[in-house]
């Protein structure tokens, strides 16, 4: 367990859109590299499913030195608002509250921010408005059309093993996908995020399987690519409701992290 | 609404955030929503968070909850199997409940493993006044098996399909990929045990909802009548006690119908319990 001074801290902190949610990990006072790294995180589904690692991620990287801040996106979560009524822009704006609360919580000058999954994608908008001192990108959906199409699939699938599944019609205001109920505001608004890094950030950094070829090619010049043996991001529809415990895989996150210095 | 974080434990290490009242009666029980398997305190797809503000809002404060080496509550330090520590944290947090916010009696909802864990700690603490049980104990009875099997003979493929992945779900293993131990699966005591102590809370007035679902609970439970199969005629001789089948809804809820009619029922059935304290 932590010393006292350095044990993970819940906070709420003012939003846009109202309260968020948040846990700040102060770095080990021993240790203290003065930078900070945000996570932002997954949404709908994803954002359970990875509540573990996330957490054991800013554990690991705290104790090696860094300000860490974890937390939920609006409408997720214990931040204010409803699911139904989240937006992208919305959310945009709470990674730019939260990078301020990691700023004023920590004293940190520098700010790294690590999305995952949508959260990469969020993170890449996010950096247009605010350059990070570093951004890593962990697992991120080839694009948010992608994953909108994915999710869709994934909830057709689930009524091989139960018939009650809902499924909506085309063009529906709202779809219930893996939980959630997703406006069609916000499908068409994560489905416009591309992947795209903003040109010539401070340092890009990609966490997970090898991409694709061609994604590969594109980041190329600018990207350091660290590779993970797993994927966060799986078509395992029987599951997908199933926290992942993979401590294996959080240890490589957290050193990956940990050892890049400025 | 001002949520609030509280610790609870002696070194603080129990997570729970507070939702408080929005009105109502100061003896009002406070409603503990227990974590799911090993999903962290916002419960399934968020919805603990979301009946717990809605049950604010009706008058009843709230605490969501992690137990010990769930989301952010630390793991435990003290030994014992996983119901010793489970009881140990829950008794820790009812403590402290009632020492910082004066709350005098609770309501325990629980899913699936917290279900589990919401029967063994109102059985030891005469402070928990109710509880709500989705996808509690059940035990499979000839009644089960005939209708399981009847079913099978109308829709073999999908019925066999569907029961071979439940099957293989309950398996006592980790989950694929899974590298951290995990008390995933609950041994369930005997039917009689859990029979003997229903019976024991309902003549002590402690007002108890059964809700059972039709995906991963149809491993043990696919009727209505079941209950009364497996523990006698408890709904006869007491009305504290409520028993629904929810067939059509899954395991954690993932439907926002269904999520939105078991919400609209908790809200009425807490109603009924204050309305029966104030008789009572």
């Amino acid at each position: 367990m932590p010393r006292p001074a350095d044990r993970p801290r819940p906070c709420h902190f003012t939003g846009e859109h109202g309260r968020l949610f948040g846990v700040y990990h102060p770095a080990a006072a021993v240790r203290d590299r003065e930078e900070g790294i945000l996570l932002v995180p997954p949404v709908g589904h994803e954002s359970i499913r990875t509540h573990w690692l996330g957490r054991e991620v800013a554990l690991q990287v705290s104790a090696a030195g860094f300000h860490v801040l974890r937390f939920d996106l609006s409408g997720q979560g214990d931040s204010a608002g409803a699911f139904e009524e989240a937006t992208v822009d919305a959310w945009l704006e709470d990674v730019a509250s939260a990078m301020q609360e990691l700023k004023d919580q920590s004293g940190v000058p520098r700010v790294a921010l690590l999305g995952l999954r949508v959260g990469a994608l969020l993170a890449c908008e996010a950096v247009r408005r605010e350059t990070p001192h570093r951004l890593w990108l962990w697992d991120p959906p080839a694009s948010g059309a992608d994953y909108v199409a994915r999710l869709r699939h994934m909830q057709v699938e689930r009524r091989r093993d139960w018939p009650f599944a809902p499924v909506s019609a085309a063009g529906a205001a709202e779809e219930d996908l893996l939980g959630y109920t997703w406006s069609a505001a916000l499908l068409a608004g994560l489905a416009a995020l591309p992947l795209q890094p903003p040109p010539r950030p401070r340092r890009l950094h990609w966490l997970g399987p090898a991409p694709q070829a061609a994604l590969a090619a594109r980041l190329a010049p600018q990207a350091r690519f660290h590779s993970l043996t797993e994927a966060i991001a799986r078509d395992e529809v029987a599951r997908f409701d199933e926290p992942l415990l993979l401590g294996s895989l959080a240890a490589q996150v957290a050193t990956a992290l940990a050892g890049e210095t400025s | 609404m001002n949520e609030e974080v509280l610790r609870f434990g002696p070194e603080d290490g129990i997570f729970g955030l507070w939702t408080p009242a929005e009105g109502g009666a100061p003896d009002r029980p406070a409603v503990l929503l227990l974590n799911a398997g090993l999903i962290h305190h916002v419960g399934p797809f968020d919805w603990y968070v979301a009946l717990a503000r809605r049950l604010a809002r009706q008058g009843f404060a709230c605490l969501r909850l992690d137990l010990s080496g769930i989301g952010e509550s630390e793991p435990s330090r003290g030994g014992g199997s996983e119901l010793d520590r489970a009881l140990l944290d829950l008794r820790d947090v009812l403590d402290g409940l009632a020492a910082r916010k004066g709350v005098a009696r609770f309501v325990l909802l629980g899913l699936c493993s917290g279900a589990f864990f919401a029967h063994h700690t109102a059985v030891r603490d005469p402070r928990v006044a109710a509880a709500v049980f989705l996808d509690g104990f059940g035990y499979r009875t000839a009644g089960y098996y005939l209708r399981h099997y009847a079913r099978r003979l109308l829709r073999p493929r999908a019925w066999a399909n569907a029961f071979a992945r439940v099957v293989q779900r309950l398996r006592a293993t980790p989950p694929a990929g899974a590298e951290v131990e995990t008390p995933y699966f609950i041994d369930f005591p005997s039917r009689q045990q859990v029979g003997a102590e229903l019976a024991q809370l309902l003549q002590r007035g402690v007002r108890l909802y059964f809700v059972y679902t039709g995906t991963l609970a149809y491993q043990y439970f696919n009727h209505r009548r079941q209950f009364r199969e497996m523990f006698g005629p408890l709904e006869q001789a007491y009305p504290g006690l409520q028993v629904e089948y929810r067939h059509e809804a899954d395991h954690l809820f993932s439907a926002r119908a269904h999520r939105q009619d078991l919400f609209v029922r908790i809200e009425q059935w807490l109603q009924e319990c204050v309305a029966a304290d104030r008789q009572g």
